[in-house]
């Protein structure tokens, strides 16, 4: 028995070790977070002399970090709450509804999740322009849609599978439809894949960013990922702003992800993998 | 009659699947056939017009052999990121299953990685690889460190590896949880009590059950380790000369940089062709073989 | 039961309808370009004809991303002098697809209306942009003397330049002095052996003698570039001489400008301060320790002070000299500097309306010539302008240095590079990084180089 803990102890140690190894660079950019760039540069691994929060300021300043937080917050939950509403509904309709349609469907939007943006980079503009629907938050929206529909309706399919058919076979009886049926039925049951995909999705689309800098140009629209790299410049980077303003925009979605985790795993484990 | 469930039908199809088919229609189908469409063509930012060359694109493409040594170079770290990230978050995630206290706490911690994305997380890798780890390796005299990784020819094809590796672990990892969570509680205790070691029971045990999860995992690193962009730019801009450059970085390169956009959007289809059948053979591979068990 | 079904597709159908009008709207409200017509049109329906007609929303698309922050503030200043008229910054990071996103905008029939961009890729576009002739002589009026002929492509003038920037091998005049033992007289310096001479002193001090910074737009437009820029001091003469290396007449191989430069570049890589990682090419640390007096020369230009300005602990005092590339004092490039008007503003002329592109006008004006924008530009971000009266004088220590050689006429034109094709720094940069660290020979680089040229024979 003191053998089995001693193992056990030692397994702890040694995985808090990995960790640590793991999140160096992080632990990196949070000390470097509090020095000057320059000291950054000279000696990254040094501590800080004292515990400056100026980065900080200057990042929140900068950034205009409240007009981006309010644009990063909109538009990641509309969409994901888009993206989870029908993505969940098509997932059912391949479920349950064995059409040629439907599976050519499914092994398309398959296929798709092997395309490379930059593919349809040019032809996306290209159609949004002329139909003049460019620098708007309702076209960054529709496309997160499109773009984030295959992965979802793949999640979702998995999932739906593993529901018994009786369930539902004895709610039709009573005579409700097929919406209500998933509405009342199917729709309580698919709650742990949902949270999973909306976890997944707002990590995505929170710290997207070649799309929106298509998208939207006036800087009332920005979202965080685009006034955050301004600090990027054309030969350096200034490091230790960029990092404070990184870490501002991270921890909404860490807070979101410490609430949610626990979902995130029942999710996947009866989502996906059935 | 058949004509009223036709109907019926046809009802059930758009309002299931009516938004989200159209909005994938809308944003992936249709700009990926125009995409298509203007690897046949000429067309030109800089001129705009569409004049029809058939697949004359694609012949300059079989003749770029730059093109296919990466792809080549692509094959190569699309295996190792995906054989390492996979054997890593297995493991990892096997024990972090075993049920001791602040398991979860470790979970979040690998998971962390997935919550920055792209560029800026490339940019301080890079800053790791440039200077922190020549520093450390000067002050110790660890002959592996005291250059630059990102300046090496083959040192940056491992750079790429690691960084990418380390990024689809915590996420793969969770999958992976999920798929042992499934099976742990009865099957393991039933195992423990027959006897069974760590070793004999991911083999007998684990590694069968979780082969869906292994699947996805698989799926998931290949399709995103072909697409990797971000990283590759950020990391080593393709640097040394142009000896580190994935495919996807030397398609918007032709694409953009040299203003070949007819070929670069005709290597994209290549590359997505590649891409699409490796990632559904193996899928479809490994499932067959899941089903067999 | 229909009933419910229809209920829920209706519900769904408003709201994806409900979308699509959203971002109509938001089109409208946004877009007053008129580059797709039918927003516009919309907008001079509804908006009440006088105010549509005087308001004036105009783009800017930057490439400058070092001074996104100090546009924004001075577009700012400009909407409180010009009520009418909005200026809206598109900022495009570095490494963030600036080109990408010029082409996209520009695909889509959105283009900005101004840009801030490399000569050389608004010479690719040229097509794309209003031809600002009638605006020629006020502007060679204000600049100083060859600023507005150095900006011609293709002898047209379509691009506005706002600053200058001038690059060589910038000096640590401390360093230097301290291993002389005295003043510093850069008119010594007039060939390569007297650049040795003068590296084998800052050696014995201990310091490195040269920083070669070893990225591929460094080693690639900036060195290399020299070469084809010092074939002569007129740039239709060096267009011609890319020309025949293009289709065979010409030899790189024994050309004297360029095997002067790699000559000179065999010495610099002995002196290198990274000689142990040639190619690590970190700009912040480069430039830091070449700032602090780690490395007496920097191979750079005045764009550096960027960075070293605001550096604590660094020294004051800093030089530029040209790149020898020979002994004899005599040759052109020995003792001129390459100088360069890098970045134009242009006015597009694919989509935009002819109120936007006047407005466009007087605000190209407004950045050179005002006060408040000068500030901008030569006090905030220490950039030199080639402008005569200039309201704001420079703290720039290296432009000043630089203005001398300007003054005295000593300048390389190095214009030659913008009518380059957009990959060949980076594609002929590659081969310059092989020859630093000795994976390519004279021969080997001499024709990787000479194959480049010819693949984009008749493109």
């Amino acid at each position: 028995m003191r053998v089995l803990k001693t193992t056990i102890y030692l397994k702890t140690i040694s995985l808090y070790i990995l960790l640590l190894v793991f999140l160096f660079p992080f632990l990196v950019i949070i000390l470097n977070t509090f020095k000057t760039t320059q000291q950054f540069v000279e000696s990254p691994l040094s501590l800080p002399t004292r515990f400056s929060f100026d980065n900080y300021g200057k990042a929140f300043k900068d950034m205009d970090f409240i007009t981006g937080f309010l644009n990063s917050s909109m538009i990641t939950i509309i969409s994901v709450l888009l993206i989870v509403l029908f993505s969940s509904m098509t997932g059912y309709l391949f479920v349950r509804f064995n059409w040629k349609a439907n599976s050519v469907l499914f092994y398309a939007m398959l296929a798709s999740m092997t395309l490379p943006f930059q593919a349809l980079m040019i032809p996306l503009v290209v159609i949004y322009g002329d139909l003049g629907l460019l620098n708007s938050k309702g076209t960054l929206l529709f496309m997160y849609l499109g773009f984030g529909v295959p992965f979802a309706v793949f999640t979702f399919h998995g999932f739906i599978k593993g529901v018994p058919l009786e369930l539902e076979e004895s709610a039709s009886i009573d005579g409700s439809s097929r919406a209500r049926t998933f509405f009342q039925i199917v729709v309580p049951l698919l709650k742990p894949v949902m949270v999973t995909l909306i976890v997944l999705d707002t990590l995505w689309i929170w710290n997207d960013y070649l799309l929106p800098s298509l998208l939207l140009q006036s800087p009332s629209m920005r979202t965080l990922p685009l006034s955050n790299y301004g600090f990027f410049s054309t030969y350096s980077v200034d490091f230790s702003p960029l990092m404070a303003g990184l870490i501002m925009t991270i921890i909404p979605v860490l807070i979101l992800y410490l609430i949610l985790q626990k979902h995130i795993i029942k999710g996947i484990t009866e989502g996906a993998l059935k | 009659m058949t004509n009223k469930k036709t109907i019926r039908n046809a009802g059930t199809f758009l309002l299931f699947g009516g938004p989200s088919v159209f909005a994938f229609f809308a944003v992936v189908l249709i700009p990926f056939l125009f995409g298509l469409y203007l690897t046949l063509t000429s067309w030109d930012v800089r001129v705009g017009d569409h004049t029809f060359l058939g697949f004359a694109n694609y012949v300059e493409v079989f003749k770029d052999k730059v093109f296919f040594t990466q792809l080549w170079f692509t094959l190569k770290y699309v295996f190792f990121t995906v054989a390492i990230a996979n054997i890593a978050a297995f493991f990892l995630a096997f024990a972090l299953t075993s049920g001791f206290k602040g398991q979860q706490f470790l979970r979040t911690g690998f998971f962390t990685p997935n919550l920055i994305g792209g560029l800026v997380l490339g940019y301080l890798w890079q800053l790791l690889f440039s200077q922190v780890l020549p520093y450390v390796g000067e002050k110790y005299g660890w002959s592996l460190f005291e250059t630059s990784w990102l300046t090496d020819t083959d040192k940056g094809f491992w750079a790429l590896v690691i960084v990418s590796a380390w990024q689809f672990i915590g996420y793969l990892m969770i999958i992976y949880i999920a798929g042992f969570m499934s099976v742990r509680v009865d099957v393991l205790e039933a195992a423990s009590i027959d006897g069974a070691n760590g070793l004999t029971k991911i083999r007998k045990i684990i590694l069968p059950l979780s082969a869906p999860a292994i699947v996805i995992c698989i799926f998931i690193s290949i399709s995103r380790s072909f697409l990797t962009y971000d990283l590759n730019l950020a990391l080593t801009k393709g640097g040394p000369f142009n000896s580190t450059e994935l495919s996807s970085y030397h398609v918007v390169q032709k694409a953009f940089l040299s203003n070949e956009y007819g070929i670069g959007q005709s290597e994209a289809v290549v590359l997505f062709a590649v891409v699409a059948i490796i990632a559904l053979t193996q899928a479809y591979f490994l499932k067959k073989l899941e089903v067999e068990e | 039961m229909k009933r419910s079904k229809l209920l829920i597709l209706g519900v769904c159908m408003v709201f994806v309808l409900s979308l699509l009008a959203a971002c109509s709207q938001d089109n409208t409200k946004n877009n007053a370009s008129g580059a797709s017509s039918e927003p516009s049109e919309t907008q001079q329906a509804t908006g009440t004809e006088s105010q549509s007609a005087k308001e004036v929303k105009i783009t800017f698309f930057n490439t400058s991303a070092e001074i996104n922050t100090v546009f924004e503030n001075l577009f700012k200043v400009y909407k409180e002098e010009h009520p009418n008229v909005t200026v809206e910054l598109i900022p495009t990071p570095i490494g963030g697809a600036q080109i990408e996103k010029f082409q996209s905008l520009l695909a889509s029939g959105n283009p900005a209306t101004v840009v801030n961009l490399d000569a050389g890729t608004i010479f690719q576009y040229k097509d794309k942009f209003l031809d600002l002739e009638p605006e020629k002589a006020k502007y060679e009026d204000l600049a100083l003397t060859g600023a507005i002929d150095g900006a011609l492509l293709d002898g047209k003038f379509i691009g506005v330049p706002y600053s200058a920037q001038g690059y060589g091998l910038l000096y640590n005049k401390r360093v230097v002095e301290e291993a002389i033992g005295g003043a510093f007289d850069p008119a010594t310096i007039q060939t390569r052996s007297d650049l040795e001479a003068l590296f084998k002193k800052i050696e014995a001090t201990g310091k490195a003698p040269i920083m070669i910074h070893g990225a591929d737009w460094s080693l690639g437009s900036h060195y290399q570039g020299l070469a084809y820029s010092l074939q002569s001091n007129d740039v239709e003469t060096n267009r011609q001489f890319v020309e025949d290396v293009k289709n065979g007449t010409a030899d790189l191989s024994t050309n004297q400008a360029f095997n002067g430069l790699m000559d000179t570049l065999d010495m610099l890589k002995k002196y290198n301060a990274r000689k142990s990682d040639p190619l690590v090419a970190d700009y912040n640390k480069d430039s830091a320790d070449f700032a602090k007096g780690e490395a007496a020369f920097f191979f750079m230009g005045d764009w550096s002070w960027a960075v070293i300005g605001p550096l604590e602990g660094r020294d004051n005092e800093f030089g530029i000299l040209p790149v020898p590339i020979s002994d004899n004092a005599a040759d052109y490039g020995n003792t001129q500097v390459a100088y360069t008007e890098p970045k134009l503003f242009a006015i597009d002329n694919s989509g935009s309306t002819p109120e936007q592109q006047e407005a466009a006008k007087t605000f190209i004006e407004w950045l050179i010539t005002s006060e408040a924008s000068q500030k901008a530009i030569i006090g905030e971000s220490g950039l030199a302008m080639p402008y005569k009266n200039l309201k704001v004088e420079s703290s720039n220590p290296m432009s000043s240095a630089i203005a001398k050689y300007v003054a005295e006429g000593k300048t390389v034109n190095i214009g030659v590079t913008n009518y380059f094709p957009a990959d060949w720094w980076a594609k002929t940069g590659a081969s310059m990084q092989k020859y630093l660290v000795d994976k390519l020979d004279r021969a080997g680089l001499t024709k990787e180089i000479q194959d480049y040229w010819k693949s984009t024979a008749g493109k």
